[in-house]
């Protein structure tokens, strides 16, 4: 049913064909604006919502996996655990999971997987693949999303100096105490995840923990990086470090 | 454009109600599960590395007190504002004693 003209014309007006289409056009250019727009809202929902539930539920099949692989496979330290040497894991394979009692709501038994790809970090936490691993002497560095995908970061603001950071891996469990941070970073500053951050090149001697996530929380200016150092290492036979079992 | 297609729906208008709830349905899953996934990584909306993807090394990093083709530090001028952030204490200078 086209717009039927009205019986009420002047002999001036244009006719209703013309005006019709006229503002089929209109309409449709609106149409179009509105369309857009609501497919914006619908990418502004799959970011801030849906990723978080695909992630949530990847990070716990993820866990599950591995801890399933731990238990089927327990290993018994032939070494003192200072003296631990953990594999280099596969590209994008989990190989340890991360507790943080500060952020417990959303990093406790976090999945740490290898490589800091977007499809790596939609699974939980990522390792820079040139830094060094757990225990070993140089910088353990990770990253993880802030916001959007399970936002594993997102309290990452509540740290505080001295806080600590649990890596628990098939052999070993790795406690870390948090030193300083720094959210004034850029993505460029390469130097946070060195071997020695900071400087570039210099031979590691302290066996470091760096975790770098964005800022702001909805935005990716800026990165936010924290920085801690190994203070104790117990085998896995040992079960969970006092700290953590107490919290837990 | 959406008042065609709503005459072109077959059926009274409950029927055409529930082609037109079907069909958003469809469009919405069509997004979230291929058009969205692919395009997220995309948008620059979720970086949270430093850098190990786009080329830039260590050495040629646009960072304040980086310089030199070796990498070496010469000073790290910027102040930041949060709490103590010098980042030679991170690690502190490592005397390289061992």
């Amino acid at each position: 049913m086209s717009s039927v003209a009205l019986p009420i014309r002047t002999p001036g007006s244009p006719p209703p064909r013309r005006r019709g289409r006229g503002r089929a056009v209109v309409r449709g250019v609106g149409e179009v604006f509105i369309t857009l727009g609501v497919l914006l809202l619908l990418m502004t929902v799959y970011q801030l919502w849906w990723t978080n539930v695909e992630s949530a539920q990847a990070i716990a099949v993820e866990r599950d996996v591995l801890t399933q692989q731990w238990r089927n496979t327990p290993v018994v330290a032939a070494v003192p655990a200072e003296e631990l040497v953990e594999p280099k894991p596969k590209f994008g394979e989990a190989f340890a999971l991360l507790y943080i009692p500060r952020m417990r709501d959303k990093v406790w038994a976090l999945p740490i997987n290898q490589g800091t790809g977007k499809d790596v970090l939609a699974r939980g936490a990522g390792h820079y693949v040139r830094s060094a691993m757990p225990g070993e002497v140089g910088n353990f560095a990770i990253a993880a999303h802030r916001s959007t995908h399970a936002e594993p970061f997102a309290d990452i603001d509540r740290l505080r100096v001295g806080d600590k950071v649990y890596v628990q891996t098939k052999q070993a469990w790795y406690t870390y105490t948090l030193q300083k941070d720094d959210p004034t970073l850029t993505p460029y500053d390469v130097w946070v995840v060195a071997p020695v951050p900071g400087e570039p090149g210099a031979t590691p001697t302290k066996k470091l923990i760096t975790m770098t996530t964005c800022t702001p929380r909805y935005g990716s200016t800026g990165r936010w990086a924290w920085w801690g150092e190994l203070t104790s290492v117990q085998p896995a036979s040992a079960g969970a470090p006092d700290g953590l079992s107490g919290t837990a | 454009m959406y008042a065609s297609l709503w005459r072109k729906l077959p059926g009274p208008w409950p029927a055409k109600l529930v082609w037109t709830v079907a069909g958003l349905a469809a469009i919405v899953a069509l997004l979230f599960l291929y058009v969205f996934p692919w395009l997220e990584p995309r948008l620059p909306f979720n970086d949270v590395t430093v850098d190990d993807t786009a080329g830039v090394s260590v050495s040629e990093a646009p960072v304040p007190g980086i310089t030199g083709p070796d990498g070496t530090v010469i000073e790290i001028t910027e102040a930041p504002t949060g709490p103590t952030v010098t980042p030679s204490v991170v690690g502190s200078p490592a005397p390289s004693a061992s």
